[in-house]
């Protein structure tokens, strides 16, 4: 006879879909049913066999969507600062400068043994390997004339920085100055408040004697009418 | 709460990035390779409904309102493509003769119940053959559901709503489709002994 038990809860039993005290009441009723511990003993070994089947490797490498980028948006992808050097010219100059810099200097860097003098000699050069074949002097006059610009350029960026540099002094020192000049009108405002206040003090000090000599006076007159002399 | 990576990738390939589009395809495409393989039994196949699931993925995604139904939404279109390559098809049940082994080799399950010996499975290469052919014997509402509980790891529940069907009838399924199974494997012998000592 089949227990009614078996195909509800032998499932989920079995692959642990049953919370805590479905599981414990399961677990007493196959300790006393043949049925559903033949049942479950059986799901066991055919879900054990179908573990032996595994599904050949195979190297999938699906590309849904490729985006055709034009290289103006490719650069852009590669710069994420490219706003940023849009808004400020003297930061894009710097690093424009600093590309030409780099690609100068990368095409064709030459190292050399001079083997009289036992040193090396590094140099840039437009001209790469082929120099080696083209006339001597025109190699150099292009080289003399390479490092001159390149000497220009380096002098062009320094004063940019120095004056960026004076700039920002100048701007400091105006900062500095409006502080300074604020200060002292506020110290100039405060003195003159307090010399305010002194006169006003040296006013009711005035207006104080003024009264004690009045009541003194009505005090002389008052005893002298009484017959008495009040002496100071 | 923290959104799945698949939401957030759907999310973003809303907002525009396509991108997010091609990373979902490599988080998913072998994962659905290895059941439509199971389920249809042909490479080529399997590698079609595979893309043609990516494909209706790719124009639908705009109409999937919960991201976090991701998974269960691409199994869905992958299970019905399936059954469709399989419909298109006329596919006949694979057997273990016309896997294109060799004569030796070849036998027909259903004909040889008691002919095996305990432990002659040679290999763990040859249960994993017999497992296979055993499975396409069994019926096809069955067998998808066998695949997605023991392989893909289902809950019930999330088979009943990939499938679109009660959870009791999942299970009913389930149920019967092992129940066969083991009758199959116990005609052929393959018993506690050979399983395990061919794990």
């Amino acid at each position: 006879m089949k227990c009614n038990k078996t195909e509800n809860m032998l499932l989920d039993y079995f692959y642990n879909e049953l919370d805590e005290n479905d599981c414990r009441e399961f677990e007493k009723h196959l300790e006393t049913c043949a049925d559903c511990s033949g049942e479950l003993e059986e799901m066991r070994l055919t879900s054990k066999a179908m573990g032996t089947w595994e599904v050949p490797e195979q190297k999938i490498n699906m590309v849904f969507v490729s985006e055709k980028l034009s290289i103006i948006d490719r650069i852009k992808e590669m710069l994420p600062s490219f706003d940023l050097l849009r808004k400020r010219p003297a930061m894009s100059f710097m690093y424009g400068l600093a590309g030409v810099f780099l690609m100068l200097s990368v095409a064709n860097f030459e190292v050399s043994y001079d083997s009289d003098s036992g040193s090396f000699n590094m140099a840039t050069s437009m001209f790469g390997k082929k120099a080696e074949k083209e006339d001597a002097s025109e190699y150099e006059l292009a080289n003399r004339q390479l490092m001159e610009t390149q000497s220009q350029m380096i002098e062009l960026v320094n004063q940019m920085m120095s004056e960026r540099e004076t700039r920002q002094q100048e701007y400091t020192y105006d900062l500095v100055s409006d502080v300074v000049r604020e200060l002292e009108n506020r110290r100039e405002n405060d003195l003159k408040e307090f010399g305010l206040n002194l006169v006003r003090i040296s006013e009711m000090t005035d207006q104080n004697n003024r009264y004690i000599n009045a009541n003194r006076s009505m005090l002389v007159d008052l005893a002298s009418t009484a017959g008495v002399e009040i002496k100071r | 709460m923290t959104t799945s990576i698949d939401a957030q990738l759907i999310i973003g390939f809303k907002d525009g990035d396509v991108q997010c589009f091609n990373r979902l395809v490599r988080r998913w495409q072998n994962r659905l390779y290895r059941f439509a393989f199971r389920y249809v039994l042909d490479e080529e196949d399997a590698k079609d409904v595979v893309q043609a699931a990516f494909i209706k993925a790719y124009k639908n995604l705009e109409k999937l309102k919960d991201p976090e139904k991701f998974h269960s939404w691409i199994f869905q279109i992958t299970v019905n493509l399936c059954k469709d390559m399989l419909k298109s098809s006329h596919r006949t049940r694979l057997t273990y003769e016309n896997r294109g082994s060799s004569e030796e080799n070849s036998m027909k399950l259903d004909e040889m119940p008691g002919d095996r010996d305990t432990g002659t499975v040679a290999s763990r290469s040859e249960l994993s053959d017999i497992v296979r052919d055993t499975l396409s014997k069994i019926p096809d509402e069955q067998r998808i559901v066998i695949i997605m509980k023991e392989y893909d790891g289902f809950k019930f529940a999330e088979i009943a709503e990939i499938l679109n069907c009660p959870l009791n009838t999942v299970k009913a399924r389930m149920y019967y489709g092992m129940r066969h199974m083991a009758k199959i494997l116990t005609k052929l012998n393959i018993d506690q002994e050979v399983v395990f000592n061919e794990m």
